[in-house]
Parts: structure tokens; C-alpha cells; sequence
């Protein structure tokens, strides 16, 4: 009995040997989801016809083509803090950003809660200002453990956007900064800054309807 | 008349088979022996490549999400949103000599010429602080944000695993503290383990600030696109 014990003992480490070895080769290889996608790929086949094939293919050319931005468009890159105002072949403006922390912040007295993290995806610049005025929102007095005021006027700060802003999104902006030593790392509630120079040189080159892509 | 009738009939169809290829000469021969130029150009199995390539590219450029392209025709990394290329970077292979770039694109492609994989793992090795944790303790203090959220990490070795024995090995030029030692001594094991099964092994040098962009927007589940170095359509 004992020694039939020690076979299936044996066995079994020896099969967890094997599935470990096998988890360490294959391990974190493709999922469901990707099986799905790539196997998707295969099934996609041009008409049996020669000449629908050529025709099918030159129209899928066109619709990439077409999906492609036409004018010049504005790329933040989150991850390194970076704007660049670019084409496809070119690049004519890369200046250091900064962008959203992703810090948090709640209201203890209504459980009010705000996620500072600039918003990613495709947007257009919808306001071009000059001269921006800053209407602090809720979180600016919360944060600096003040009462909110009740005169909206209390809430105008003339200075903090610098001389431009280019709005875009739900209520952010591309604008300018008071701390320029701090361009480069995260510390905003979700607008971009830029150095006054930069914004400048943006301002003056961007298009209200400017595409805007943020990653 | 000199000639008979059936004389006449038979001049004349002997005029017309004739005339009637020397007529279309100027058209529709040579169209047609374009046509055929044409049809002895067109590769089916290129052309079905690139369709394939191009309704993947799509389909990523409709959705919402990042994708990348591993461009071997242009040696270049691409991150792609919505069918804009948002970065981009050249294909620096560490070696140089080696078939590297080749047989990574073959093995991605496989036999099928699969274009489109999801990433299925990325490991950092080694990186450096972006920026001193003194300093972010200040700043952090001042805009009232957690220090550890404002630190970013500059990779100075990662890998990137697309599965099936693909994996991409990025460098830089900077010296790193090692993240997760023991993590890594097991991609160094399993990459033992793989070796006599095959895999695909490309190792790249980039900037460091690419490289921070690379590994952050490289995801797992990141879908990515192969297009190869030579698509043989007319």
C-alpha cells in the first residue's frame, strides 16, 4: 500500500514538474481575447475575382487614407510629458508638457470626489483665448482647505493660465503655466501646460477644429 | 465582273479576319497584353497580405484604444491612435548583422500571415528614477499631489511578449536599479527553457525618453499590427 502511495506521490510531483515547466514556456501567452482579434485577421479574404479583388483592395487604400488626419495635429504623450504639433512626416513643434497626476481628492464634507487625470482619446480645439482668466472650480478652494465663495467673482484668477489657452474636451485646456520648473512632470488636475514660449509659437499655429490626440 | 460571287464572298472574309486584328492593333491587343502584364503582376497572396493588413489597421483605427505598428518596410515602432501615428521611432537593432528584424517579422507573420497579435506581457528589468524622490517631495508637498504618483520610471532594459516565442528587447543608454529581481531571474529561466522550442528575439537600443513612452503605452493586450518589409502587390 505504502509503496503505491510513494508511485502516485512521485507521479503527481513529477506531473507539477511538467506543468510548471509548461506555465514558464507558455506562461502569459495569448488570452481569449487574443486569439479572437488575431484570428479575425485570417478570416478576412478579397472576392474569389480578380478585378473585385482589385477593386475591393484600392477602396480599403482610400478608406485608410481617408481615416487619416489631412491637416497638422496637435500629440500629448502623458507618459513623458511631451507636445508635439505634427503631421505625419513632421514635426514642427515639440515642447516638455505637463499633464494630469491622477491624484485624488474628496471632499469630506459632501464625499465630493475628483480624479486629476488629463482625458485621453481624439479632440478638437474648440476656443482659442487670449489673456485667459482662470474660473476656479470647486476643487481649487477644497484642496487649498479654503470655503467655497458664494460671489463668483472670487472665483476669477487673471494670472494662473499664463497669456493663451486652447480649449478642448469637457472644459480643459491647453494654457500656460507659473511654474514652469515643474514642466515635465504630473502635477495637473488635467489640463496640459506649457512654457510661454511654446504656447505662443501653438497658439499662433493651431486652428480652432485642430485635432487634438492624447495618449 | 472578274470576279464570281462565291470569289467575291470569300475576298472579303479573307479581307475582313485580315483587317479586323490589324485595326485593333493600336487598342485592344496592347490593352490587352497590359491586362495580361498586369495579371502576371498581381500576387494574390500579397495583395490578400495587405487587405488584411488594411482592414486590421481598421478596424484598431475605429476603436477607441492605442495600437502599435511594428513597420519593417520603414524600421520604424509607430503608436497609432484613431489612425493618426502619435509616436514613432526607428527599429534600432543592437545587432546589427544578425537576421534579428527578419525572423522576428517571419516568426510574427507565421505560416498563416498572421497581422495583428495582442501583447501578452512586459517585464522592466532595470530603470532609474526620472526624477530624485527629494525633489518630488517638495513638489509634491507644493501641489498637493502623492510624491510616488508624480515619479516615472526611465527603463533601461525591458522586454515586450507578444507570445509564440516573440519577444522584444529594449535598451537604453542609461544605468538602471533592478526592479523585481526575482521576476526577472524567471523571464531569464523561461527564456532558457523557450530556446530549444524557437523563438523570435529582437533586441533594439532607444532613447530614453521614447523609452519611457514605449513601456508605459505598451500595455498588456496592446494590439499590434506587422507590416511586412515587402507587400509584392501591382
Amino acid at each position: 500500500m505504502k509503496v503505491w502511495l510513494r508511485y502516485i506521490a512521485g507521479l503527481s510531483v513529477m506531473l507539477f514538474g511538467f506543468f510548471g515547466a509548461w506555465l514558464l514556456i507558455t506562461g502569459g501567452e495569448a488570452s481569449l481575447n487574443h486569439i479572437a482579434l488575431s484570428d479575425d485577421s485570417l478570416s478576412v479574404r478579397l472576392p474569389e475575382d480578380d478585378k473585385q479583388a482589385k477593386r475591393e483592395l484600392e477602396k480599403a487604400r482610400q478608406t485608410l487614407t481617408k481615416i487619416k488626419p489631412s491637416a497638422p495635429y496637435i500629440v500629448i504623450d502623458t507618459h513623458a510629458n511631451i507636445l508635439t504639433f505634427r503631421t505625419e512626416n513632421s514635426i514642427f513643434l515639440k515642447a516638455t508638457c505637463s499633464t494630469g497626476s491622477g491624484g485624488e481628492l474628496t471632499d469630506s464634507n459632501t464625499g465630493r470626489r475628483w480624479i486629476f487625470t488629463t482625458p485621453r482619446g481624439a479632440f478638437r480645439v474648440t476656443t482659442k483665448l487670449v489673456e485667459p482668466w482662470w474660473r476656479k472650480p470647486d476643487w481649487a478652494f477644497i484642496e487649498e482647505n479654503e470655503s467655497i465663495p458664494r460671489d463668483p467673482n472670487k472665483r476669477l484668477d487673471p494670472e494662473m493660465l499664463g497669456e493663451y489657452a486652447l480649449g478642448f474636451g469637457d472644459d480643459y485646456f491647453i494654457h500656460g503655466t507659473l511654474y514652469e520648473r515643474l514642466l515635465g512632470v504630473n502635477v495637473t488636475h488635467g489640463c496640459v501646460r506649457l512654457g510661454s514660449d511654446d504656447l505662443e509659437k501653438l497658439y499662433k499655429a493651431v486652428e480652432i477644429g485642430t485635432l487634438i490626440y492624447i495618449f | 465582273m472578274f470576279f464570281k460571287k462565291q470569289q467575291l464572298v470569300s475576298i472579303l472574309c479573307g479581307f475582313l479576319v485580315c483587317a479586323v486584328p490589324w485595326s485593333c492593333e493600336g487598342k485592344g491587343p496592347k490593352a490587352g497584353s497590359d491586362e495580361h502584364q498586369r495579371d502576371k503582376k498581381w500576387d494574390r497572396h500579397g495583395a490578400e497580405l495587405e487587405y488584411r493588413l488594411i482592414q486590421a489597421e481598421l478596424r484598431l483605427a475605429r476603436s477607441e484604444g492605442l495600437y502599435l505598428v511594428l513597420d519593417m518596410a520603414r524600421e520604424e515602432f509607430q503608436l497609432k491612435l484613431k489612425g493618426a501615428l502619435v509616436w514613432n521611432y526607428p527599429i534600432n537593432a543592437v545587432n546589427t548583422d544578425s537576421q534579428e528584424l527578419q525572423e522576428f517579422g517571419e516568426r510574427f507573420l507565421g505560416d498563416k500571415g498572421r497581422v495583428v497579435r495582442c501583447l501578452s506581457g512586459k517585464h522592466l528589468f532595470t530603470a532609474q528614477d526620472k526624477t530624485p524622490d527629494s525633489v518630488l517631495a517638495v513638489v509634491g508637498e507644493v501641489v498637493k499631489v502623492d510624491p510616488e504618483l508624480l515619479q516615472r520610471d526611465v527603463p533601461a532594459r525591458f522586454q515586450l511578449l507578444w507570445g509564440s516565442g516573440l519577444t522584444l528587447e529594449v535598451r537604453t543608454d542609461i544605468v538602471g536599479k533592478p526592479k523585481s529581481p526575482l521576476k526577472s531571474t524567471l523571464m531569464e529561466f523561461r527564456h532558457a527553457l523557450r530556446r530549444p522550442f524557437g523563438e523570435a528575439y529582437l533586441s533594439v537600443k532607444m532613447h530614453p525618453d521614447d523609452a519611457i513612452t514605449f513601456y508605459q503605452a505598451a500595455r498588456v493586450d496592446l494590439p499590434t499590427i506587422l507590416r511586412p518589409s515587402v507587400l509584392t502587390t501591382d
